[in-house]
């Protein structure tokens, strides 16, 4: 267990007349080594719920725990835990800042005052893994694309070698390739390097092959918090929150619905077109 | 978020037209500091308190503002009480507190007060793209000298526009770098100062994006200037107006004949 919420409720400007209730009874377990995807339509509590995790906001009332500790204890040192918890904010690209895309990775890193070869691993190992080019390291960030520049910024988090990295819709506003360049990496990031990762996202269509758990938020609730085929049995529920299962699921459903021996729980569409050939007796 | 300070409710004072509150304020301001005596103060005091009365705002709102210049108005009650020369009321040490200085003491911190709460009740029930309205049309007589009145109005209102938006990315850029270990709040002087560079290029950066998209969607929307332009709500006097600057001619009126006839006190 590697984070844990407990009864957390947050509201926005509380001694305000403008006041809102972003999170309602969040109880909530982060297991080490799992993929999750948060899910939930606009304005559900999605960022507001991160933005918990590493201590950025302190819950109205409840509590968050980072391995057994408080995020609210004195002793809590919030630094190291935002190192060891990385969050990617939305639209990353907007908080580049050196002339360099080498230093502003190296800017956590040298947050957190290691020594200077540390620095140098670490901030190659991390635009390795991100994938971006050496040829542009000593570029100015400024002048690269906007997939490029996301996964710089996605490196600058990653330089700091967090257990856990929280990504706020890491493709909004990415063309499908970009999209996919961003989620492969993450798959990596995952299964190669053991990290743990939240991905933020109001799309089913883009976690269903990817995440081991499925958390669906609704207006600051939490309402399921499962394997992605279990959740997608919702669908009539996913769909008054404003969300749907992804297309294939509901092609599947409805031909099973019109008499076809297709199986359950099929979320891609690679194992959808293996199902159907096999009902056709073509596989 | 909220605009400004604007405070929502539905009065006289909200309805009525932001020119005549801007002239309103300015005679205002003018009749404080014509008042010479007591019954000068007396006159800014009922005043005051019949405008609070139709704006039905609360009163802690018009206060707000008092607390940053609190220092402000302590600073010059101060100076005046032991600088002023004249007859000696009460000596402390090498300090002497001096009748006229008192009485300069306090009508300093009076017309201060008076002149915050009467400037906050302006923005407390003008929205700031009135205020700007208003502006823009009481300062037209100034465009036959090709002063850049419209541009001047139009910028103030895109930058009141954009207030909002920039504090809401500077929360979010200071959120995104704490997150990658920096601290705005450790350290000395230069530290600090240091600090705020991964902030301000981000946030400069958003800002000039942001401009050069506006004007680019401006353009698209065949925006070409202040030259026969119309708005969507011009701005016209109604009877309540005319009222209003009938009260305002008498508020002069009565502060100028206040100051110079001869009245006990
Ligand atoms: N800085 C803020 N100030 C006030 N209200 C906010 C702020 N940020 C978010 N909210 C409100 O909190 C609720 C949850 O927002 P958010 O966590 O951003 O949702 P999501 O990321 O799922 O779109 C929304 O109703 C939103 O309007
Ligand atoms: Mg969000």
């Amino acid at each position: 267990m590697i984070l844990e919420f407990k009864d957390v409720n947050y509201i926005y400007d509380p001694d305000s007349t403008i006041s809102s209730v972003a999170l309602k009874d969040i109880n909530l377990s982060i297991r080490e080594g799992v993929f999750y995807a948060l899910i939930g339509h606009t304005g559900s509590g999605k960022s507001t719920l991160i933005q918990h995790m590493n201590g950025l906001i302190q819950p109205t009332s409840g509590e968050v725990l980072y391995k057994g500790m408080s995020l609210r204890d004195k002793n809590a040192d919030l630094k190291m835990i935002r190192s060891r918890v990385g969050l990617v904010f939305q639209y990353p690209e907007h908080q580049l800042f050196e002339t360099t895309v080498y230093d502003d990775v190296a800017f956590g890193p040298k947050n957190l005052k290691l020594p200077k070869d540390e620095i140098d691993a670490r901030v190659k190992e991390a635009l390795i893994l991100t994938g971006v080019d050496e040829s542009v390291w000593q570029n100015s960030p400024f002048e690269l694309s906007g997939g490029q520049k996301r996964r710089v910024a996605i490196a600058g988090v990653l330089a700091m070698k967090p257990e856990v990295l929280i990504l706020d819709e890491p493709t909004a506003g990415l063309d499908p390739g970009g999209r996919d360049e961003i989620l492969n990496v993450l798959k990596r990031l995952h299964s190669e390097e053991k990290i743990t990762i939240i991905l933020v996202s109001h799309s089913m269509e883009d976690v269903a092959g990817y995440a081991d758990r499925i958390i669906v938020m609704n207006k600051g609730h939490i309402e399921y918090e499962d394997s992605p085929v279990q959740i997608f049995r919702h669908a009539e529920e996913l769909k008054n929150m404003g969300l749907s299962v992804p297309q294939v699921t509901d092609v599947l459903t409805r031909l099973k619905s019109k008499g076809w021996p297709v199986k359950d729980g099929i979320i891609t569409v690679s194992e959808a077109a293996d199902e159907i050939m096999r009902v056709l007796g073509k596989a | 978020m909220t605009l400004g300070q604007y405070y929502q409710t539905d009065s006289v004072l909200h309805r009525m037209d932001p020119r005549v509150k801007l002239t309103g304020t300015i005679a205002y301001i003018a009749a404080l500091f014509l008042a010479g005596n007591v019954w000068g103060y007396l006159l800014a005091t009922i005043f005051l308190i019949v405008v609070i009365a139709l704006s039905k705002v609360p009163i802690r709102f018009m206060l707000k503002g008092m607390r940053s210049i609190a220092f402000l108005i302590t600073l010059t009650v101060v100076f005046n009480l032991f600088m002023t020369p004249g007859d000696e009321l009460i000596a402390v040490w090498k300090l002497h507190i001096t009748r006229e200085g008192l009485i300069l003491a306090v009508s300093m911190a009076v017309r201060l007060t008076y002149l915050i709460i009467g400037s906050n009740i302006m923005t407390l029930t003008t929205t700031p793209n009135a205020l700007t309205d208003g502006m823009e049309s009481l300062l037209s007589p100034l465009k036959v000298l090709h002063a850049p009145v419209h541009e001047v109005a139009m910028m103030m209102s895109i930058a009141l526009r954009f207030i909002p938006i920039l504090m809401e990315e500077t929360d979010k850029i200071m959120k995104a770098q704490m997150a990658r270990g920096a601290s705005f709040d450790e350290g000395g002087l230069i530290m600090r100062a240091k600090s705020m560079v991964p902030l301000l290029v981000p946030l400069f950066v958003s800002a000039f994006r942001r401009a050069g998209d506006l004007a680019l969607a401006m353009e698209a929307r065949g925006y070409r200037g202040g030259d026969a332009r119309t708005k969507m709500k011009p701005l016209h006097y109604e009877m309540r107006d005319y009222i209003g600057y009938c009260v305002l001619v008498l508020l002069i009126a009565a502060a100028i004949v206040l100051r110079i006839i001869k009245l006990p006190f």
